[in-house]
């Protein structure tokens, strides 16, 4: 793969020429640091953006040009990853070659940039209609948390943690801060993005990268030339011991929800040794401590998962249990983790664990939204690529494994308990 | 070895036919970093009740996805995820109505891996302890799927829309069925399904399938197997009623929901193959419904609804179109669905730009080895054949199909459940 940063001063085009994928992906992404009030009209725009610009002014309009595009598949959204809010444009279209119409690729690239350049606006407002569809839609979506038992502990869990963290911040915002957001605000936000946000084009696939880079440049005039420094680590604060909250809730089946801190780590530890841990803790399936302590020696459980929210120096442990069964689960955990920090795992568990991650980068190598991701972030922060982490993989030792479980320190535990059980 | 040139996409799929009736497909794709390996057994949740040498059996709901549960025991204190986790690859197995897949992902060591895939589903180790300690986890995975209040809803629409078919009960059957379950239903299930002439093996990827076949022939040279018992499967055909017209349903929603179903009887539709059936109901459906419809447009614009999904199902007596939408007002939304499908239309501009979408699929869709191992292993079980005209068969449908396809829509029956908040909510 051959990858390519032109610099076109406000703004880079990164171009990663590959032959393995019969599509081609262009990500849009504007970045800037987290502000609570942004996030919610971060997501009303990008929502707004995905369902219209001023030549396809709805839903219908837009879906209709993506079908003569040859079901180009076409995406805006916001994310927050640790402290930088992303706002990205995404397009996912046929490479130019299997189609016999010469004029195909810049038809795409024109939607693209117009869409982002020329959204649904007149004097100064975005179209009513389509905000009115989208705030509706935004505020089905924050209340939706509510049915999904697993999401909706975490949430809360993150929340009884910091509820002043990034990390406890939901991406769409809070149904307040939708209420107040008008249509002219709405514009007033897309300036300050389009004027201030930091902007990256990324491209793979095995199109002509040149042209690409000719036509991007054509249609997507930007002068200002912008430069933030986003630290995307969250530094959440620490607790001595664990502090447990339990709520009740309508469902069937109770949720645990034990989130740690981790205090510290190298990058070493962040990019490789903390997924060979997590994997011998839970992440690997019933193999795992956690599978086998809560699930195949005691059936507890059918699911627990071991999460690791690396920008927000987080590890996050779920399962969906009956309440009976909760307590016991905890001190599983609890000592499945003293486990992991006394050394009490063998050679072979890390062989396990190394020969799996292995796995789960190669098969990285497969998807074009991974490799992108890994390219952007080595850009951006310095992560390593798939190919330095494979290098890597090796020489973690055990002793490397110890010290980084040393780092896991307790901060909250949140059970949502199923129906009939009241708050405590 | 059968050579399969699939149209349009310009790749080969082989096909290799054992003597003793077990099937294997293989994709080759020298680019793909990974190998995908899927072991299929043409069982599943609705096959409770079949008939041997003139016996008729019943088994409990639920055993097709508690035999894919117990399958990985291989010995009392050794799995099959034992094995793959010492191999680095990853091995997981899930249950439909109509079969159960076995899947292994791996980029090394083909040969081990995809020879003890063969071993550890093909070879029983069932003992009473094992089956005692999985009952508790396959409870607590069937509480996981009614925690969430669309399956509660989805649950609900299929025991109404379903008079015979045994779709009507969950995958994993309720817990009062799985505590029924004994080793004898497990050694009965095994006995007479999963045998190689019920089973076929999808491998996708970076291989070369003329050593696949040579490993696969080996496994099976040294294998001896009882044989194929030859099931009958006893099912009622459907009828085209449903059981219960409406039907409301208070749980953790935020929002109300309407889930319908349209159960249209196949017999107007001779005309056309499932394969037909199922092309022409999905566009005359997206011409409708979909994103680019007037209908669609209509009801999001006007805040009536705010999401609307539909899905067409295609079979044995019956084609099933189900929607599921999230609306604030599900009666009257459910009344504009009748008018918009006893109205529908197809213009032939929008027609043929459905066409040409498809077309393109085709080209796109041999480009990841897991994707095409699924596109494969559901082929076999709608078609129990590869599909290498695709390109050709979208070429060919007309747009007059398409109006033979609403004009056919004459009768069908509804069933619809609404979901609404539990007052706690």
């Amino acid at each position: 793969m051959e990858h390519i940063k032109i610099d076109c001063k406000s703004y880079n085009i990164h171009t990663i020429k590959t032959n393995r994928f019969k599509t081609t992906k262009i990500e849009v992404v504007f970045r800037m640091p987290i502000e609570k009030d942004n996030l919610g009209v971060s997501s009303f725009l990008s929502e707004v953006m995905a369902q219209s610009s001023k030549k396809y002014p709805n839903r219908r309009a837009m879906a209709i040009k993506l079908e003569n595009l040859y079901k180009a598949y076409y995406y805006a959204y916001s994310n927050k990853v640790g402290n930088c809010l992303n706002f990205i444009f995404s397009i996912d279209f046929i490479n130019p070659e299997f189609i016999d119409d010469k004029t195909y690729l810049d038809d795409v690239i024109s939607f693209l940039c117009e869409t982002i350049t020329k959204p649904n606006v007149s004097a100064e407002e975005f179209d009513l209609d389509v905000f009115n569809i989208v705030k509706n839609s935004i505020l089905i979506d924050i209340d939706s948390i509510e049915e999904n038992a697993e999401k909706k502990a975490i949430n809360n869990a993150l929340i009884k943690m910091d509820d002043k963290s990034v990390s406890s911040f939901n991406v769409l915002g809070t149904k307040e801060d939708i209420s107040k957001i008008t249509p002219s605000k709405l514009y007033d936000y897309y300036k300050s993005i389009m004027n201030n946000a930091m902007i990256d084009f990324f491209v793979i696939g095995n199109t002509n990268m040149d042209n690409i880079v000719k036509l991007i440049k054509k249609r997507y005039i930007n002068h200002k030339i912008r430069n933030q420094k986003i630290d995307y680590y969250i530094d959440n604060k620490t607790r001595k011991r664990f502090v447990m909250t339990k709520e009740a809730s309508s469902f069937l089946q109770s949720q645990l929800v034990m989130i740690y801190n981790l205090d510290n780590l190298t990058k070493d530890e962040k990019e490789i040794t903390f997924h060979l841990l997590n994997y011998i803790l839970g992440n690997g399936g019933l193999t795992s401590k956690l599978y086998r302590y809560i699930r195949e020696e005691n059936n507890y459980c059918y699911k627990v998962a071991s999460m690791y929210f690396k920008y927000d120096n987080l590890l996050c442990i779920a399962s969906s249990l009956s309440l009976e069964n909760t307590e016991k689960a905890i001190k599983m955990v609890k000592k499945a983790i003293k486990e992991m920090q006394k050394g009490d795992f063998t050679e072979d568990d890390i062989k396990d664990a190394k020969r799996n991650l292995l796995l789960s980068l190669n098969v990285n190598k497969n998807n074009p939204y991974a490799i992108l991701s890994n390219y952007e972030f080595k850009y951006y922060i310095g992560n390593y690529d798939i190919e330095e982490k494979i290098d890597l993989i090796d020489k973690i030792t055990k002793e490397d494994i110890i010290r980084l479980a040393g780092k896991i320190k307790e901060n909250t535990i949140y059970i949502l308990s199923e129906a009939a059980n009241e708050r405590d | 070895m059968k050579e399969i040139k699939i149209k349009g996409a310009g790749e080969t799929v082989f096909e290799h036919t054992l003597k003793n009736g077990f099937r294997v497909y293989i994709w080759k794709y020298n680019l793909s970093e990974e190998v995908s390996l899927s072991l299929t057994v043409k069982y599943g949740s609705v096959h409770t009740k079949f008939k041997v040498g003139g016996q008729t059996y019943e088994v409990p709901k639920g055993i097709a996805h508690f035999l894919e549960h117990i399958k990985f025991n291989e010995t009392k204190d050794m799995t099959a995820h034992d094995y793959y986790n010492k191999l680095g690859s990853y091995v997981n197995a899930y249950t439909t109505y109509d079969h159960t897949s076995y899947e292994v992902v791996c980029n090394e060591n083909i040969k081990d891996n995809l020879n003890h895939l063969l071993y550890f589903v093909l070879n029983p180790f069932f003992t009473k302890r094992l089956i005692q300690k999985e009952k508790p986890i396959i409870i607590e995975e069937a509480k996981m799927v009614l925690n969430n209040p669309y399956n509660i809803g989805y649950d609900t629409l299929q025991k109404n829309l379903y008079i015979e078919n045994n779709k009507k009960y969950l995958v994993t059957g309720m817990p009062e069925d799985i505590k029924s379950i004994t080793i004898e239903d497990a050694q009965n299930v095994f006995r007479n399904f999963y045998h190689p002439k019920n089973m076929f093996l999808t491998i996708t990827g970076n291989v070369n399938p003329y050593e696949i076949e040579k490993i696969v022939d080996e496994y099976f040279n040294n294998q001896k197997f009882d044989k194929y018992s030859n099931p009958e499967i006893i099912c009622k055909k459907e009828l085209n009623e449903v059981v219960k017209k409406h039907d409301e349903v208070k749980t953790n929603v935020t929002k109300e929901k309407l889930l319908k179903s349209y159960k249209i009887s196949k017999k107007s539709y001779k005309v056309f193959d499932d394969l037909h059936l199922r092309i022409l109901f999905n566009i005359i459906m997206d011409l409708n419904f979909g994103t680019t419809s007037e209908f669609n447009d209509y009801v999001i614009s006007n805040n009536l609804v705010d999401e609307i999904y539909y899905m067409v199902s295609v079979e044995e007596e019956q084609i099933i179109i189900t929607f599921e939408i999230s609306s604030s007002y599900p009666i009257e939304i459910s009344k504009k669905l009748d008018e918009q499908m006893n109205e529908l239309n197809c213009l032939t501009e929008d027609f043929e730009r459905k066409k040409k979408v498809l077309i393109a699929s085709t080209i796109l869709g041999y480009e990841d080895a897991t994707d095409v191992n699924i596109d494969i292993r559901n082929s076999i079980i709608k078609y129990d054949k590869i599909i290498a005209n695709m390109k050709d068969i979208f070429s060919e449908i007309t747009f007059k199909d398409g109006e033979k396809i609403i004009e056919l829509l004459k009768k069908y029956q509804t069933t619809e459940v609404i979901l609404k908040p539990n007052s706690k909510m």
